[in-house]
């Protein structure tokens, strides 16, 4: 699913350089349920952001679901991202004028899917979010744990295969935390990889498997 | 949803920072409409009152005259040979190719007459084209009809004629219908009459002695005029009269260019306005565009959102601001007072404004589009 050879991520150059990944191989098999740990600054993020085909390491090589990702034009890598991956961030990033619906539908407005297709996908989505009724709600007239929802039932409009989430119950109390890894765990179940970083070792229990990132290596 | 449905949406959410782009590209494009239609109204007023200098190309027969002048002193031409021209042979005249750009054609006959005894300098017009062709007569005796006599004022002071006086002209019992008021011209000196009635006087059937041509100049091609009427009459000499023709085209070079100089600068600066304010936006909307990128939007995606933008907003603002710029001209032509200024609806105006508009604001969207095109989603995000 996800194999990844001596990754090497350099930020500056000089005196200024800076190495956040310094030789990272890692194998995540398919419908595995991964927690990244580290302290802050640690790499976790880069990795991740690495993993999601947004940021080119400086050395080595990325294999996603049989793909080595950096090989792929810029162009073919969006679409890469658009068709395979989900994403959720910590700060959610909702379009703020858009409705849940149309939030949720916007992995799905440059793919080719018909009208009433891209309707279906994120109708279903949010009601697996749990979030039906308050489709047509604004970001601004939800809580936190409800853009937060949000935001997950984007990440899987699309049925990507691999979800990678950073830190996403950071901004959430512990109750909304624990319906949104609940969230997680049933998407597990249905066999969707996910690659997870946090840093609370509560929520990375929900994982079946934990990585821990210390000064841009893999510690354990 | 299409990529252009969140692009409208956005634009309706900050309907604050669309208003200051097309409130830019407004007052831009309205001043544009503004100068060019005022100055279009306003040479065509120019023309319109230049017109009032009456003929600007003469048609005379082809002669071999000497003129015989020394020290400032006239002792007048020599002729060899001159011709005459037919009056039959002037419906050539309305075979040119600019025929449309004359406003008037105004053949005459002149010769030496008996007035009362007296010899006079006799000349028959065509009656319908005076009012073109010599539009500074001032005349107090109402319409001029067959047979009368009209009285250059010096004529009628030195032959002691008046309006309303019976007078024989070769023999022909006449009554004088009009004194002129004094022009300053050789008009001052002559007697004239309707131009059949003086070919009949002079004993010149169908024979005229001069053409008198008003064309109408708004850009005319009075030199290829010139050229057209002399190939449509060869047996005559075509003159333009340069001092007329070269101040009016002369009046509307300078107006043009003031008009092409205010253009670019107004273009200019709203080009500037459109890609700062769009700058601003792409700025603030990077989180966003950086998740639309996250999410796989390409950059083409995000490139022909944001030009779509600037093109709804520049059509919007071509539209507006070419009826704010109509409003305005009118407006000022009203109240300054512009005697003879007329605005006319223009669609030349329209499809200028329109296109000066969205270009320029097509072209001031494209910076901030590839701009944001090119964010990279992890450096907009901070941290996926």
């Amino acid at each position: 699913m996800i194999k990844t050879e001596n990754i090497i991520k350099k930020y500056g150059s000089g005196d200024s350089e800076v190495i956040a990944l310094n030789g990272v191989s890692l194998h995540i098999n398919e419908g595995e349920f991964t927690a990244v740990m580290g302290e802050s600054g640690s790499g976790k993020s880069t990795l991740l952001s690495i993993l999601g085909a947004m940021n080119s390491p400086t050395s080595g090589s990325v294999e996603v679901n049989g793909t080595d990702i950096y090989k792929l034009s810029k162009d073919e890598r969006s679409m890469f991202r658009g068709r395979e991956l989900g994403f959720v961030f910590q700060s959610f990033y909702l379009v703020p004028y858009l409705t849940l619906l149309e939030n949720v539908m916007v992995p799905l407005v440059i793919t080719k899917k018909t009208k009433k297709e891209k309707l279906e996908m994120a109708e279903y989505s949010l009601d697996m979010v749990g979030l039906g009724s308050k489709s047509h709600r604004l970001p601004g007239e939800i809580s936190g744990g409800e853009m937060e929802r949000t935001a997950i039932a984007r990440a899987i409009v699309n049925r990507p295969s691999l979800l990678l989430a950073d830190e996403p119950t950071g901004n959430l109390d512990s109750k909304t935390g624990k319906a949104i890894m609940s969230l997680f765990s049933d998407f597990n179940k249905t066999g969707m990889t996910i690659v997870m970083v946090t840093h609370s070792s509560e929520w990375a229990g929900y994982a079946g498997r934990v990585i821990r990132v210390a000064d841009g290596q893999i510690a354990d | 949803m299409k990529p252009w449905n969140i692009s409208v949406k956005n634009m309706i959410r900050r309907k604050g920072k669309s208003l200051f782009i097309i409130s830019g590209m407004i007052i831009g494009t309205a001043a544009l409409v503004a100068v060019i239609t005022y100055s279009d109204a306003m040479t065509m007023s120019i023309t319109h009152k230049m017109e009032k200098y009456g003929a600007n190309i003469i048609i005379t027969p082809k002669n071999d005259n000497l003129e015989l002048s020394y020290g400032g002193i006239a002792l007048g031409p020599v002729s060899y040979r001159v011709d005459e021209i037919r009056e039959s042979d002037l419906k050539r005249i309305d075979s040119i190719k600019n025929r449309m750009n004359i406003a008037a054609v105004g053949p005459s006959v002149t010769g030496v007459a008996d007035l009362n005894g007296r010899r006079v300098l006799l000349t028959g017009l065509n009656f319908d084209t005076i009012h073109i062709l010599r539009p500074w007569w001032e005349v107090d005796g109402g319409e001029f009809e067959h047979g009368v006599i009209i009285a250059g004022s010096a004529a009628a002071v030195s032959l002691k004629i008046k309006t309303g006086d019976s007078v024989a002209v070769n023999g022909t019992r006449m009554k004088v219908k009009v004194i002129l008021g004094q022009t300053g011209s050789h008009d001052d000196n002559m007697i004239f009459t309707d131009l059949k009635n003086a070919q009949l006087l002079l004993n010149k059937k169908g024979i005229v002695s001069m053409v008198e041509v008003a064309a109408l100049c708004t850009g005319c091609p009075i030199e290829d005029m010139v050229v057209q009427l002399s190939d449509a009459l060869p047996e005559t000499s075509v003159t333009a009269i340069k001092q007329v023709i070269s101040s009016r085209m002369e009046s509307m070079k300078h107006i043009g260019t003031l008009v092409l100089g205010i253009s670019i600068v107004l273009i200019v600066i709203c080009g500037l306005v459109v890609t700062t304010t769009m700058m601003n936006s792409v700025r603030e909307r990077s989180d966003e565009i950086g998740i639309f990128r996250a999410i796989g939007f390409r950059e083409r995606d995000i490139l022909q959102m944001i030009l779509f933008e600037a093109l709804v907003l520049s059509v919007i603002a071509g539209l507006a601001g070419y009826l704010l710029g109509f409003a305005s001209a009118w407006s000022g032509a009203v109240y300054s007072g512009g005697e003879g200024i007329m605005i006319h609806f223009n669609p030349v105006t329209v499809l200028i404004a329109m296109s000066v508009t969205v270009a320029t604001g097509f072209a001031a969207g494209i910076y901030p589009a590839v701009t944001a095109s090119r964010l990279d989603p992890v450096e907009a995000l901070r941290h996926i």
